[in-house]
């Protein structure tokens, strides 16, 4: 079920590839998709993020707040004097507590977790604008530029980046028994908590990463841009929901891979871009999103129906052959 | 002795919305001299108008255990609608028709998409928001669209009785709420299918119709406060409304609309609305900035949740 769910997926990218490579070409030159590639490391860096924090049935408005956030703090600790290492760390750690604070709301006082990241994304963004007094940073250490705009045997460090996190969070969701946690949460809480497995850390640690992460896209993102500026993000939840959902996951938890995530940020960036190059004017872009969302999420609901009707009409024609 | 139980869970069923409502207006009263002037009320009056308007007709799609983000991307298309019919010179009230007719449209849209086809009204009416705020900035071709100087800018600015227009708008709509919960079926069978669909299913009850109406509602009440916004900035802008949608949920939140259906009174939605305006413009007043004000707002979201949860466990400890 999985299996084809992903299929179906992977078919519509290489369809929407093939589309816009015919009616230009230049969609496939290596530079473009490079570029496809190194835009979209922000969103899965993210899209790790809500990932998890969707599949265990919860939500996280709070990451484009938070990735400000973190990445302001990251320009005041600097312009303080300190070093570059000490200025990475605390901007990380800020991004855990938002992350700490959230789970804990979340697990153990119960609030509905819409209004605990829609409250953390408020109060992030408020203090990425006291910090800065409303004003923006620009202008970097080259070394710390290194990190967004550099290169390792040829291939940009944002795409080295995205993609060891996505396989290093891949390994942890598939084979690791907390990752096997977050799935059982997500799927039956009741029977998880039945089972006797730990389900408010999880949550906790779930919600935590997904600030972890939100502060890592931070960082790369003051790296690649140059600047820190506290309005930066406040579409980024939304467009991450849209990619995770496009790739298959579930609001109400259980569902969904990063696989699929992948798969959905890929989908979201090609389509931009293609857009781009097609020459469609960039106003009809977030028609042509939210369309591909109704139509991905119809299929999916309706491609199990078709697929069980499917698979009956074989076994109910497989029987009479017998007979 | 029976009384005394009676009154304490008569208290904890109030939402805390009550109490911050107090509690902020009491607080400002005292720390500011402006606070309590004519002037100043208005002013809140003012802004609070457009999203209460929105968060009641939110509460009453949470009431069906449904959401619906689109309301901020409405508002942003019927202000360029409503704003381009006004440049061509149409009648004014006709022009205020259609606007709040792309509104019910919509709503019809996401009804549909929710009732038929069954998508998860989270993701339905994510993906409707992005279709809405496009189609808003390819009608007006992402440029703000101005009129001839009508009555209809005056609208935000009439004031009747010494309050403002918009307000008595809203308060007649916190009228229509009322009578909607308590005196017709529409209401009973909004409840019931926060509370228990499948139950109502069995009963005959077309759910989908009324599933269809409570998003025309939604879509409804955000044409309105379209109208009011276009009036107020006089202006068609496409960015306009951004963010309602999560100000709209946040404000039923606190009035105690559960998420998962069934719980909660609209009506409180629009005190909500009124505590988070005044929550702002008193710490404006106070000398904080705007970016202090959305911190405030955040913290006001938590505490007023972690309110409602604990009389809600008080409650269940009865």
């Amino acid at each position: 079920m999985k299996k084809t769910d992903l299929l179906t997926r992977i078919g519509f990218l290489i369809l929407l590839c093939l589309i816009i490579f015919i009616i230009n070409p230049n969609f496939g030159k290596a530079v473009n998709l490079i570029n496809i590639l190194r835009q979209s490391s922000l969103l899965y860096i993210l899209g790790i993020g809500m990932t998890v924090v969707l599949l265990t049935g919860g939500i996280d408005l709070s990451n484009g707040a938070v990735l400000a956030l973190s990445s302001c703090v990251f320009a005041i600790v600097l312009e303080n004097g300190m070093p570059i290492i000490t200025a990475v760390i605390i901007s990380l750690v800020i991004g855990i507590a938002c992350g700490l604070a959230n789970g804990i709301m979340v697990a153990y006082i119960k609030i509905p977790a819409f209004i605990v990241t829609f409250a953390m994304m408020y109060i992030a963004r408020g203090f990425a604008y006291i910090l800065l007094h409303g004003k923006i940073i620009q202008g970097f250490d080259e070394k710390f530029r290194f990190i967004g705009t550099g290169s390792i045997v040829g291939v940009p460090i944002p795409i080295v980046l995205s993609i060891l996190l996505l396989f290093i969070f891949y390994l942890i969701l598939e084979y690791m028994p907390f990752g096997l946690n977050i799935y059982a949460i997500g799927s039956n809480i009741e029977s998880a908590r039945l089972a006797g497995l730990k389900i408010n850390k999880t949550i906790v640690i779930v919600y935590s990463l997904s600030g972890f992460l939100s502060a890592v896209a931070g960082l790369l993102y003051t790296a690649r841009l140059n600047i820190a500026q506290p309005a930066v993000g406040a579409n980024f939840p939304l467009l991450t929901i849209t990619a995770v959902v496009i790739g298959g996951a579930s609001l109400a938890g259980g569902e969904g891979s990063l696989l699929g995530t992948v798969i959905g940020v890929l989908i979201l960036k090609v389509v931009m871009n293609g857009m781009n190059l097609i020459g469609i004017s960039s106003l009809w872009q977030q028609l042509m999103i939210g369309c591909i969302l109704l139509i991905m999420v119809t299929v999916q609901i309706y491609g199990e129906k078709l697929f069980f009707k499917s698979t009956n009409i074989l076994k109910k024609s497989f029987r009479k052959g017998l007979n | 002795m029976v009384t005394k139980v009676r009154f304490k869970s008569f208290l904890l069923r109030i939402p805390s919305v009550v109490l911050l409502f107090i509690a902020i207006g009491v607080f400002f009263s005292i720390t500011s001299p402006y606070f309590l002037s004519l002037m100043n009320l208005k002013i809140i009056m003012l802004q609070c108008s457009a999203l209460a308007i929105i968060a009641m007709g939110m509460s009453f799609v949470m009431l069906t255990n449904g959401i619906d983000l689109s309301v901020g991307s409405v508002i942003a298309l019927v202000g360029v609608v409503t704003a381009i019919i006004l440049k061509s010179g149409l009648n004014i009230v006709f022009s205020i028709f259609l606007g709040i007719l792309v509104g019910c449209t919509v709503g019809l849209f996401n009804g549909f998409i929710i009732s038929k086809i069954k998508l998860p009204p989270f993701v339905a009416t994510l993906g409707s928001m992005g279709i809405v705020y496009s189609l808003a900035l390819i009608i007006c071709g992402s440029y703000t669209v101005h009129w001839e100087k009508s009555w209809f800018n005056s609208i935000a600015l009439w004031h009747l009785l010494g309050i403002p227009v918009t307000f008595w708008i809203t308060i007649f709509i916190f009228g229509v709420v009322l009578w909607i919960v308590h005196r017709s079926s529409f209401g009973i069978y909004i409840y019931g299918i926060g509370s228990n669909e499948e139950a109502l299913r069995l009963c005959g009850v077309r759910i989908n119709l009324y599933k269809i109406r409570v998003y025309i509602m939604s879509g409804f009440f955000a044409g309105i406060s379209g109208i009011i916004l276009a009036s107020r900035i006089a202006s068609g802008n496409p960015n306009t409304g951004f963010g309602y949608e999560f100000n709209a949920i946040a404000a039923a939140a606190i009035a105690g609309i559960s998420f998962f259906g069934g719980k909660g009174h609209p009506g409180y939605s629009l005190l909500a609305a009124i505590t988070v305006t005044m929550l702002m413009n008193g710490l404006g007043l106070v000398g904080y900035s705007v970016y202090w004000q959305y911190c405030a707002v955040g913290l006001i979201l938590i505490i007023g949740m972690s309110l409602n949860k604990l009389s809600e466990k008080l409650l269940c400890k009865k």
